[in-house]
């Protein structure tokens, strides 16, 4: 049972955005979660870092297929985190 | 038990659950096999049970299983590798108690479309091969266009 747990580190909407997309990949790479949040390097790369910190999120830098590209993954700790994050806003709304 | 910071109003944490239901939904239609590769992969899967339903010891329809097999192993392949390039990489394991369950279902049930469809097509039942290939294609077909990240659960939906 997941714990509604209130985390003010990933309540921003890029960082929930963040975690949303990557619950539901094995990995994606960071030109395309920029694409899909329409932000820049600058931004994405400062919540990354800040996640990457609390170990929500791993970043893993590799040559794959001949070029270098960042592969973004979320952690367990940051599966937790978000989902009893959304049920803590759940919970604020009522639908539990 | 829980522990909130309640630090928001319900319309904010009510206007964050729809962004973050749409966000999914978007990801989830990005993530679906192309049509045209969910065809192939249906249709050989369908044809590998039809396949192995008919099989006897005196027919060549163990033929088919292997090159449905093949068919479909190879489709899969170059789902994963041509949503790399992409630059994602779809879940080929389960992550968490949701989908874990519900890849435990999917299997169940196929497993067991696959038993009772050769099981009926040996006691006789002609069609029952038939309708064993196309039940299994088309569940998997719909399997693989309205669950691609493998669970039945979005996040926003949560209840673990």
């Amino acid at each position: 049972m997941i714990e509604a747990k209130f985390d003010p580190l990933i309540h921003g909407q890029n960082r929930l955005q963040i975690c949303a997309i990557l619950t539901l990949t094995a990995e994606i790479e960071f030109k395309v979660l920029r694409e899909k949040l329409e932000v820049s390097d600058s931004v994405l790369s400062k919540h990354l870092k800040s996640l990457e910190e609390a170990h929500y999120v791993r970043l893993s830098k590799r040559t794959d297929m001949g070029r270098q590209r960042t592969w973004l993954s979320l952690s367990a700790d940051g599966r937790k985190a978000y989902s009893g994050h959304v049920k803590a806003l759940q919970e604020i709304v009522g639908n539990l | 038990m829980h522990n909130n910071d309640k630090s928001i109003s319900v319309a904010e944490a009510k206007a964050t659950l729809e962004s973050l239901g749409k966000i999914e939904k978007d990801t989830n239609v990005s993530l679906r096999v192309p049509l045209w590769l969910n065809f192939v992969m249906s249709c050989s899967y369908g044809m590998g049970v039809f396949s192995w339903a008919s099989t006897r010891h005196d027919n060549v329809w163990m033929l088919g299983v292997i090159v449905s097999s093949v068919v479909f192993l190879l489709a899969i392949a170059f789902h994963f590798y041509s949503s790399r390039l992409l630059g994602v990489k779809p879940k080929f394991a389960p992550k968490s108690k949701s989908e874990l369950i519900f890849g435990l279902l999917i299997a169940i049930f196929f497993a067991a479309a696959i038993g009772l469809t050769r099981a009926f097509s040996e006691s006789g039942i002609w069609w029952a091969s038939y309708a064993g290939g196309a039940i299994t294609a088309v569940v998997l077909a719909y399997m693989m266009h309205c669950y691609p990240s493998g669970d039945y659960k979005m996040g926003t939906n949560l209840n673990d």
